[in-house]
C-alpha cells in the first residue's frame, strides 16, 4: 500500500514538473517524409498533411503511430470558425463583412467560432503581421505573427516566424514559436520556447485540447497540449 | 523621363486587362528604370495604379535583366513562356513569375506576380499589382496550389539549382554477418550528379533516411574545406553498431541539404545479426546465460550452495541451510515455540545473527557445507548470504515464525 502511494506520488510529481505545452513529436521528418500543413480529422485521431512543397498527401494515425499515403490532399485549414457574413476574396485579399470592407491584402483569414471576429495576416510570411478584427471593423490586435487558428472556445493560436538569410542568400524561416491568445485577452502568451523547432502552421484539434504544427526545419510534426493554457 | 520604345498602341492591345492604355514609366509606385534592353510596354491600369503584368514584366527586367517579349493577358503568360522556350514548372522558386489561371481566386483574366520567397509548404511570398486597385505594389503570401498556371523561371540566369547524387560503391556488402552489438563502419561512395557543389557551408550532408539507424549519428557533415564539384565523388563513412537481437536489418541514408531537402539515390546498409553464441554448450546463449563459460550455470539450473549464482536469477545460494550456530538455533527456537513471545524472541535472535556475516562469508569462502541440509525444517542459511540478502532472510524468518504460530493455534484435524 505504501509502495503504491509512493509510486502515485512520484507520478504526480512528474506530471507537475512537466511544463505545459511540452511537445510530442508524432512524426520524425528526419526519418521519414518531410511533412507540412497538418489538419486534424474530425475525430481528432488522425492528422492529414502534405509533403515537402505541398506535394503529396499523407495521413498519420496518432493512435497507431502509422503514416500512410492518402488519396487526396488535406482539406482546407480547420479553423473552428463560421464564416457567417464574412466573405474572403483571395485575389485582392479582401475580407468583407456585411457588405463592408474589413481588410485588403489579407491572407490566411480565419473566422472566430462565434463569427464576431476574423484573424488574418498581412505582408510577407517572413515578416507577417497578425490582425484580429471585429466584424464591425474595430481592430483588437495587431502583432507580429501568422497562420492563425481558433480554438473552439474562442482562443487563438498562431506562429511567429523569424526569417534569416541562408548561406546561399535565400530567405528561410530559421525559427518560429507558437503563441496563444486567450478569449478576451490582449496580450498573446508564448506556448513554446523551442529554438530547435520552427513551429509553423498550427492546427487546433476538434476538441480544442491539442495543437499540431509542422517543424519547417525538419519536416517533423509536433503536438502540444493546450490544457492549462486556456486559450 | 526616359524615352519609351515600342508602340504603345500595340501594348494596349496586348495588355492583360482593360484600362487606359497609356505609356507610363511608373506603375503601382515603381519606376521603370531597370536596364534590360527594352522598356516596359505593358499598360498600367488607371494611369499609375497598377497592373499585374506590368509588375511581372518589370521584375523580370530588374531581376533577370531580361525584357520579356510579350505582355499578354495574365492567363496567357505561361503559354507565351512555353512557346519561347522559357523554363517553366510547377514548383515555386525564388525569383520566378507565378501564373494563376482565370478563377474566383485570380480574376477573370488570370493573375501573375513575382515570387520573392518559396517555402517548404509550397506557399510563397510575392509582390503583385492589381488592375483596378487597390493601387500600388502589394506584399502577399500565396498558398500552395495557388499558381494554377505554374511558374516561369529565369532563362538567362544560372539554371535552377539541381541537387542530385548517384551511388557508386560501398563497403560492408549486403548480407554481411555481425555479432550482436558489434561495431563497424559503413562507407558509401556517391557521385555528385547535380549542378551544385557540395560544401559544408552550403549545408550539404549525409543523413539517415529511415528504417534501422544502427546507433549511427543522424547526420554526417562534410569536413571544413571539403568541396565536391559536379561529377566528383565523396566517401561517406558512418560508424554503426549492430543491433543486439538476431535478425536481418536494413537502414537507409541519403544526401541532404539544410537538413530538410533530401535528394539523390537512397543508399542502404543491410546486415545479418547472428544469434548470440553458446560457448559452454549448455543450451543457453550468452545473452541470457550469466556465465557462458560454465555449462552448469544457466537460467533454471539447480541452485547449489557454492557461492555462485547457478540459476542466473541474480541471487546466490538461495535455499541453502544455515550454519548450526546461527540460523538453526533461531529456527529451532521458533519451531519449538508455542507462544507468541517465544516466536518473537526467536525471530529477534535471528536478526543480529543473520546480519553479521561469519568469518567464512566475509573472507569469500564458498560456505558450501552450509547447504548440506536444505530440507531441514526452518533452515535458512543466512550466515553465508551476502549482506544484501540478509534482510530478505530476516523477513522470511519473520514470516515463517508467524505462520508457525498460526499453525500452532489452529485446531488439529481429528484422525480416523
Amino acid at each position: 500500500m505504501r509502495t503504491t502511494i509512493a509510486v502515485m506520488a512520484l507520478l504526480m510529481l512528474a506530471c507537475a514538473c512537466q511544463p505545459e505545452g511540452t511537445p510530442v513529436r508524432v512524426h520524425d521528418g528526419t526519418a521519414g517524409p518531410f511533412l507540412v500543413s497538418p489538419r486534424w480529422s474530425a475525430d481528432g485521431r488522425r492528422l492529414e498533411c502534405a509533403g515537402l512543397g505541398g506535394a503529396g498527401a499523407y495521413a498519420l494515425d496518432l493512435d497507431a503511430a502509422r503514416l500512410t499515403r492518402a488519396e487526396t490532399a488535406p482539406a482546407e485549414r480547420s479553423q473552428h470558425g463560421r464564416a457567417g457574413e464574412l466573405r474572403y476574396e483571395a485575389y485582392r485579399g479582401r475580407i468583407l463583412a456585411g457588405g463592408g470592407l474589413l481588410a485588403e491584402d489579407a491572407w490566411a483569414p480565419a473566422a472566430s467560432p462565434d463569427g464576431s471576429r476574423v484573424a488574418y495576416c498581412l505582408g510577407h510570411l517572413s515578416a507577417a503581421t497578425l490582425v484580429v478584427q471585429r466584424t464591425d471593423g474595430a481592430v483588437e490586435l495587431r502583432v507580429p505573427g501568422a497562420q492563425p487558428a481558433w480554438t473552439p472556445g474562442g482562443g487563438l493560436v498562431f506562429c511567429r516566424p523569424e526569417a534569416a538569410r541562408g548561406p546561399d542568400g535565400r530567405i528561410v524561416i530559421a525559427a518560429s514559436d507558437l503563441f496563444v491568445l486567450a478569449p478576451g485577452a490582449r496580450e498573446p502568451q508564448p506556448l513554446t520556447r523551442t529554438p530547435e523547432i520552427a513551429e509553423m502552421q498550427p492546427a487546433v484539434s476538434p476538441d480544442g485540447a491539442r495543437v499540431a504544427c509542422s517543424d519547417w526545419r525538419t519536416g517533423s510534426l509536433w503536438v502540444y497540449g493546450l490544457e492549462g493554457v486556456r486559450p | 523621363m526616359k524615352p519609351r520604345a515600342g508602340m504603345l498602341g500595340l501594348a494596349a492591345l496586348l495588355a492583360c486587362l482593360p484600362g487606359t492604355a497609356r505609356a507610363v514609366y511608373e506603375c503601382g509606385g515603381e519606376q521603370d528604370t531597370c536596364q534590360c534592353g527594352a522598356d516596359n510596354f505593358c499598360i498600367c491600369c488607371d494611369g499609375t495604379c497598377g497592373n499585374c503584368v506590368w509588375h511581372a514584366w518589370h521584375m523580370a527586367c530588374c531581376e533577370w535583366g531580361r525584357a520579356l517579349e510579350w505582355c499578354t493577358d495574365a492567363q496567357y503568360f505561361d503559354d507565351q513562356a512555353d512557346s519561347r522556350g522559357y523554363p517553366t514548372g510547377a514548383d515555386p522558386a525564388d525569383g520566378s513569375i507565378f501564373v494563376c489561371e482565370p478563377s474566383a481566386a485570380c480574376s477573370d483574366w488570370g493573375h501573375v506576380g513575382w515570387v520573392v520567397t518559396a517555402y517548404p509548404d509550397g506557399s510563397f511570398d510575392s509582390t503583385e499589382q492589381y488592375c483596378g486597385g487597390p493601387c500600388g505594389t502589394h506584399a502577399r503570401n500565396r498558398p500552395a496550389g495557388f499558381a494554377t498556371g505554374g511558374f516561369i523561371y529565369d532563362p538567362d540566369g544560372p539554371p535552377p539549382e539541381r541537387d542530385d547524387a548517384a551511388f557508386v560503391s560501398e563497403s560492408v556488402p549486403d548480407g554481411t554477418h555481425f555479432s550482436p552489438g558489434a561495431g563497424f563502419v559503413k562507407r558509401w561512395t556517391v557521385r555528385n550528379t547535380g549542378n551544385t557543389t557540395w560544401t559544408p557551408g552550403a549545408s550539404y550532408l549525409w543523413t539517415f533516411d529511415g528504417e534501422e539507424p544502427f546507433g549511427a549519428p543522424e547526420q554526417t557533415l562534410l569536413p571544413q574545406g571539403a568541396s565536391v564539384a559536379p561529377g566528383g565523388t565523396w566517401d561517406w563513412e558512418v560508424p554503426m553498431t549492430a543491433p543486439l537481437a538476431e535478425g536481418s536489418y536494413v537502414g537507409y541514408w541519403r544526401m541532404d541539404r539544410y537538413g530538410t531537402h533530401r535528394f539523390g539515390d537512397r543508399c542502404w546498409v543491410e546486415i545479418e545479426v547472428d544469434p548470440y553464441p553458446d560457448a559452454d554448450g549448455d543450451g543457453y546463449r550468452a545473452d541470457v546465460d550469466c556465465d557462458d563459460g560454465d555449462p552448469d550455470v544457466f537460467p533454471g539450473a539447480p541452485e547449489r550452495c557454492n557461492g555462485i549464482d547457478d540459476d542466473c536469477d541474480g541471487q546466490t545460494d538461495e535455499g541453502c541451510a544455515v550454519e548450526p550456530d546461527a540460523g538453526t538455533d533461531a529456527g529451532t527456537a521458533d519451531a519449538g515455540g508455542s507462544d507468541a513471545g517465544g516466536s518473537d524472541a526467536g525471530a529477534a535472535d535471528a536478526g543480529p545473527d543473520a546480519g553479521a556475516p561469519p568469518a567464512d562469508a566475509a573472507d569469500g569462502s564458498s560456505g558450501a557445507d552450509d547447504g548440506a541440509e536444505p530440507d531441514e525444517p526452518g533452515g535458512c542459511s543466512c550466515a553465508s548470504a551476502p549482506a544484501s540478502t540478509s534482510l530478505l532472510c530476516l523477513l522470511a524468518l519473520l514470516a515463517l515464525a508467524h505462520a508457525r504460530e498460526r499453525s500452532a493455534r489452529a485446531p488439529r484435524p481429528e484422525r480416523g
